[in-house]
């Protein structure tokens, strides 16, 4: 109906208005709908507009690089949960701040981290005034779940560099759809990736 | 090794899938609660504050005032109330319930109390009439005088009555039928008016209102706004420039504005709201969009913002200006421009670093925004043959938009017109987009360096419909 590639900064849905009857990104399958191409510049746009369904797009695209920043702090999977959509919460409150947007990925896993860092922080405080400091210091017992060590390696990682793992591994994008995407020179992004697994193969490396 | 951690990574993020559909499923539109993650600790004693500080409030807003509170403040009072008691929910520990839904309010007890708000934003049978100053008694006949017919001289409550400047077509205004122009007509708030033909409304401000061919509209005049209550049809608004503050109601959707011409299409299920120029919000259950120029929003069972299809506005294409000048210079006066002005022409000036010769104004202001449809046009001369370089650029995106264009030498004025879509950031070839905000011109002559000078007699921009 439309061609979403020339829609600029203007967010199109006209193509499948019930955006969510479908699934937005379908991982690493190879084959993405013309939804999956929409532009996350656009998408941001829309949402800074008051769209939540975009929003909602924007969501499912982060959802598991915020859930894996969270999931590295705190090696529970339910309270990892719980401080991504307390994330989101307040990309959502703040989303007409952000200013490049561009740069949402790394926005967004900025504040990621802050969350995580208040959670870590409360905990703290928590078991200092509880006295149950012997109960921090017993090591955590380990739990069926995601890689800790990459979670924790990838955490470290700069968000931009995180953004971009996300993209590339968590939706699924080549680096010519995150060069699109993100609207930047696919040389960039090809180096920027490599340069990401380097530094992720160092933390891994150490740990 | 990088394939190692490439395959590491993607099993890595699978493994969260699960919380990750929950998280998603939470933010679909629609959703209202999530299923609570942590038990509640103080969620009854806030929300028990909150319902006190409402009763106090809808109390001492009983005492103070004669009429009913507004629904809009009524409204503005409940977000308050949301966003205090969300306020207070984040402190100790948070509760689920905002997370899902933060743009709603939290609590609907302050509402409770209040008899006379209908919810707009809830689909109704009839036409909702959020402010109406006082309750509406059944009316046998029409109240006020027009002029085809007397006015009824049965006494009945004093109604509020708009008057318009003028209005041009064929249509029945509270069952009367009326042809033609009629200048100065009545409209009592809550009279019916319903179009047989493309009609203009002409407001005392000289802003107009396009009714289409059977256009129901219910007009609601209070002292600080006019409000439009759409019931079926067409209606596009050229509310342009200041004057009185104009708000629409629809079954679906609530719309409210800033400058613009937009048009609405209500039919039986939805609500179409197309924006040609400026801003306009549209509001519903389902939440908010802010729409800008070339979007749309369709509000029914759901409220979708999307990329307007203008074909909605071709029913009022012969009933309204064909062009519309949203810039123009002609160097009468020299203004902020950097160049030389004279006489009504402004001569280029040599900038070593960009360019043999430059025209420029910068603004701290808008100079305009960009049409969905337009065109720029410069009249020029040169003494010497070389290439002119035309950039905008805009606060939001801030970038650049430029497009080159050849200028032969000659004494004679020449005009050179560009479509404002053949503008584009030189690195993406991204074009520029409507709604766009302009606030520095630039005309870069030649190369630098070179002898070559540009005279420019004026420019315009202008929105083509």
């Amino acid at each position: 109906m439309f061609d979403v590639s020339a829609i600029g900064h203007h967010f199109l849905q006209e193509a499948s208005p019930n955006l969510h009857a479908t699934p937005f990104f379908r991982r690493n399958s190879g084959g993405y709908s013309h939804l999956h191409m929409t532009d996350e510049r656009a998408l941001v746009r829309t949402a800074q507009g008051g769209s939540r369904q975009a929003f909602a797009s924007l969501v499912e695209r982060y959802s598991r690089a915020v859930l894996a920043r969270q999931f590295a702090l705190t090696h529970e999977m339910s309270t990892a949960e719980d401080l991504a959509q307390e994330t989101f919460l307040r990309a959502w409150q703040g989303l007409s701040r952000l200013e490049e947007t561009v740069a949402f990925g790394s926005w967004l896993l900025s504040i990621a981290g802050h969350v995580g860092m208040e959670w870590v922080r409360a905990r703290q405080s928590r078991r200092t005034h509880e006295g149950r400091l012997a109960e921090a210091a017993r090591p955590d017992e380990p739990r069926p779940g995601p890689d800790v060590p990459l979670a924790e390696a990838l955490a470290g990682l700069p968000a931009d560099l995180q953004q971009l793992l996300a993209l590339r591994h968590s939706v699924g994008l080549s680096c010519e759809e995150i060069a699109d995407q993100l609207g930047r020179p696919l040389g960039t992004i090809t180096k920027t990736l490599s340069r990401a697994y380097a530094q992720l193969r160092e933390r891994l490396v150490k740990k | 090794m990088n394939d190692d951690v490439e395959t590491n990574l993607d099993e890595f993020y699978r493994g969260f899938d699960a919380p990750a559909h929950r998280i998603e499923k939470r933010w679909e539109p629609g959703t209202r609660r999530l299923a609570p993650v942590r038990p509640p600790s103080i969620g009854p004693w806030l929300a028990a504050v909150g319902a006190v500080a409402a009763a106090v409030i809808l109390v001492v807003a009983l005492r103070s005032g004669d009429a009913p509170p507004r629904q809009e403040s009524a409204k503005r009072e409940r977000e308050k109330e949301g966003e205090r008691e969300r306020e207070k929910q984040k402190e100790p520990k948070r509760e689920t319930e905002p997370k899902n839904e933060p743009k709603k309010e939290p609590t609907p007890e302050p509402v409770k109390p209040v008899p006379k708000e209908p919810d707009l934003v809830v689909p109704e049978p009839k036409m909702p009439k959020p402010d109406e100053p006082k309750p509406q008694p059944p009316r046998p006949k029409d109240p006020e005088p027009a002029p085809t017919k007397p006015a009824d001289p049965e006494p009945e409550p004093a109604r509020a009555v708009l008057t318009l400047k003028e209005a041009d077509g064929s249509f029945e205004l509270a069952g009367r039928k009326l042809t033609g122009k009629q200048k100065d007509l009545k409209i009592a708030a809550g009279d019916k008016l319903k179009a047989t033909a493309v009609t203009k409304l002409t407001l005392a401000d000289n802003r107009f209102l396009l009714l289409g061919p059977k256009a129901t509209v219910t007009v609601t005049p209070d002292e600080k706004r006019l409000v439009i209550a759409i019931e079926a049809g067409d209606v596009l608004a050229e509310l342009v420039g200041a004057g009185v503050s104009v708000h629409f109601v629809t079954k679906n959707c609530e719309i409210d504005h800033v400058g613009t011409v937009f048009s609405i299409r209500v039919d039986e299920k939805r609500t179409l709201v197309v924006v040609e120029e400026g801003r306009v919000e549209c509001t519903n259950a389902k939440g908010k969009i802010a729409l800008g120029a070339g979007q749309q929003a369709v509000a029914g069972d759901d409220l979708v913002a999307q990329t307007a299809d203008f074909r909605t506005f071709a029913w009022a294409k012969g009933h309204r200006a064909a062009e519309r000048t949203r810039f123009a210079e002609d160097f009468s006066k020299v203004g902020s421009w950097e160049a030389e002005v004279a006489n009504g022409v402004a001569k280029s000036v040599p900038d070593p670093d960009w360019c043999a010769g430059k025209i420029k104004l910068e603004s701290n202001d808008p100079l305009f925004t960009v049409p969905v449809k337009g065109k720029m046009t410069i009249v020029c001369k040169a003494d010497r043959a070389a290439t002119l370089v035309i950039q905008m650029h805009c606060t939001d995106p801030k970038v650049n938009f430029r497009r080159e264009i050849a200028v032969s030498r000659g004494n004679a004025w020449q005009t050179i017109t560009i479509d404002m879509d053949e503008f584009a950031v030189k690195a993406t070839r991204e074009k520029l987009p409507a709604g766009a905000v302009i606030s520095e011109l630039y005309l870069m002559y030649a190369e630098a360096g070179d002898k070559a000078t540009l005279w420019v007699d004026s420019i315009t921009v202008t929105e083509t419909r």
